[in-house]
């Protein structure tokens, strides 16, 4: 286990237990998802990975920034939409940009935000709620170790990383941590941090494109 | 009668709960990876997140296979952001009709039908579960414009990735721990 995935010390990992964090990533999400505007989505991609440091998570800024614009470029090949300007004799186009941006802020963005927000001692309660709890953990866990995947040994490596992870989740989980309590001053600040962001939602809802432009 | 399959399914209890939410997760991963890549057409998916199904055909009894379905579909509305869209309704119709096809085909035939088979015997089934939708909601008659395309690619994707899941089952360490512990 990576020991980036274990980590409860941090501002947030002090101030509340692992299913507030939960709750809040969650309800996160959607102001996150259904954003349409890139520019407004890079604002929250700084502010959730600016949170994951804060969880005591190590942010790999040129991984992220090599990752967000190979998913750009991927998307410039279909060109849709008009023409903004040519590089290298390949046109890139408005609404393929968008789309390769919001893609790459999506992706980027939700990892920030499992990264705060999912942490080993997390209890969804039911059955059903506890498996996806435990999928959603085994994702991070294999996104974090997604560079031991090798394309000329995929098979190999993919299997690999499916021995390591096996079990490792009741590894790491185990006796989890009923007993920590959200402080006030934690409660405060999951409170703001999502009412911020579906307040920023909702507002781009009414107002399209407040900083991409229509 | 047809050869059964030889693997018993893995044992109800912590280790198959375990092996669907890893399952699952591994789902949602390839499902990250194909959402990175562009397409053509908004429901076409190349289907690199069916693979933890098609592997999963031989190690978990039906209820078990359908959570890890779930947990995929899910997953990929999550990534794609499309939870509440009626592209979220497409990719479940089409994943539920895909995972019965191939759960049928592999309950019915064993190992006769290579998971090749299988694999573009679930295609077939999700593509024409899709392209009904798309008929029925979307598109009407013009939805049969796209059918040969979509039925096409998604064979040859679903034969290459049948492929894969064989050869990724016939020297599998990781599977074969599984088995030992069945």
């Amino acid at each position: 286990m990576s020991g980036s995935n274990g980590r409860r010390d941090g501002l947030l990992g002090g101030a509340a237990p692992a299913r507030a964090l939960f709750t809040a990533g969650a309800l996160l999400l959607p102001a996150f998802l259904f954003q349409q505007d890139p520019f407004v989505r890079g604002l929250q991609i700084l502010l959730f990975l600016g949170l994951s440091a804060a969880s005591g998570r190590r942010i790999r800024i040129l991984q992220i920034l090599l990752a967000g614009v190979g998913i750009v470029a991927f998307n410039l090949v279909i060109p849709t939409g008009r023409v903004l300007l040519t590089v290298l004799g390949l046109p890139v186009t408005e609404v393929a940009l968008r789309s390769g941006l919001l893609k790459a802020t999506a992706v980027i963005g939700m990892i920030a935000i499992s990264q705060f927000s999912l942490r080993t001692d997390l209890e969804i309660p039911g059955r059903l709620g506890g498996l996806i709890g435990r999928s959603l953990f085994y994702f991070q866990l294999i996104m974090s170790r997604r560079n031991r995947i090798d394309r000329r040994n995929l098979i190999g490596s993919i299997d690999d990383l499916l021995l390591d992870l096996q079990g490792s989740v009741t590894a790491a989980g185990g006796a989890g941590d009923r007993t920590r309590r959200t402080t006030p001053a934690g409660a405060a600040a999951l409170v703001a941090l999502v009412a911020a962001n579906w307040a920023v939602f909702l507002y781009t809802v009414i107002q399209p494109y407040p900083l991409w432009g229509k | 009668m047809h050869k059964r399959l030889t693997i018993p399914p893995i044992e109800a209890g912590p280790a198959r709960r375990d092996l669907v939410a890893l399952l699952g997760g591994l789902s949602l991963f390839l499902s990250t990876i194909e959402y990175l890549i562009p397409k053509p057409i908004p429901f076409l998916r190349v289907g690199i997140a069916n693979l933890p199904i098609l592997i999963a055909l031989d190690l978990l009894p039906s209820g078990s296979l359908f959570l890890v379905v779930l947990l995929k579909v899910v997953g990929q509305g999550l990534v794609s952001g499309t939870l509440v869209s009626y592209v979220f309704l497409f990719s479940a119709v089409g994943s539920f009709a895909s995972a019965l096809a191939m759960m049928g085909a592999r309950r019915l035939f064993g190992r006769r039908m290579s998971l090749d088979g299988v694999g573009v015997l679930g295609a077939l089934f999700s593509n024409t579960a899709q392209i009904s939708l798309a008929r029925l909601l979307i598109f009407g008659e013009g939805a049969w414009l796209i059918a040969p395309p979509f039925l096409s690619l998604g064979t040859v994707t679903a034969a290459l990735l049948g492929l894969f899941a064989e050869r990724f089952q016939a020297g599998s360490r990781w599977l074969a721990s599984l088995r030992r512990g069945a």
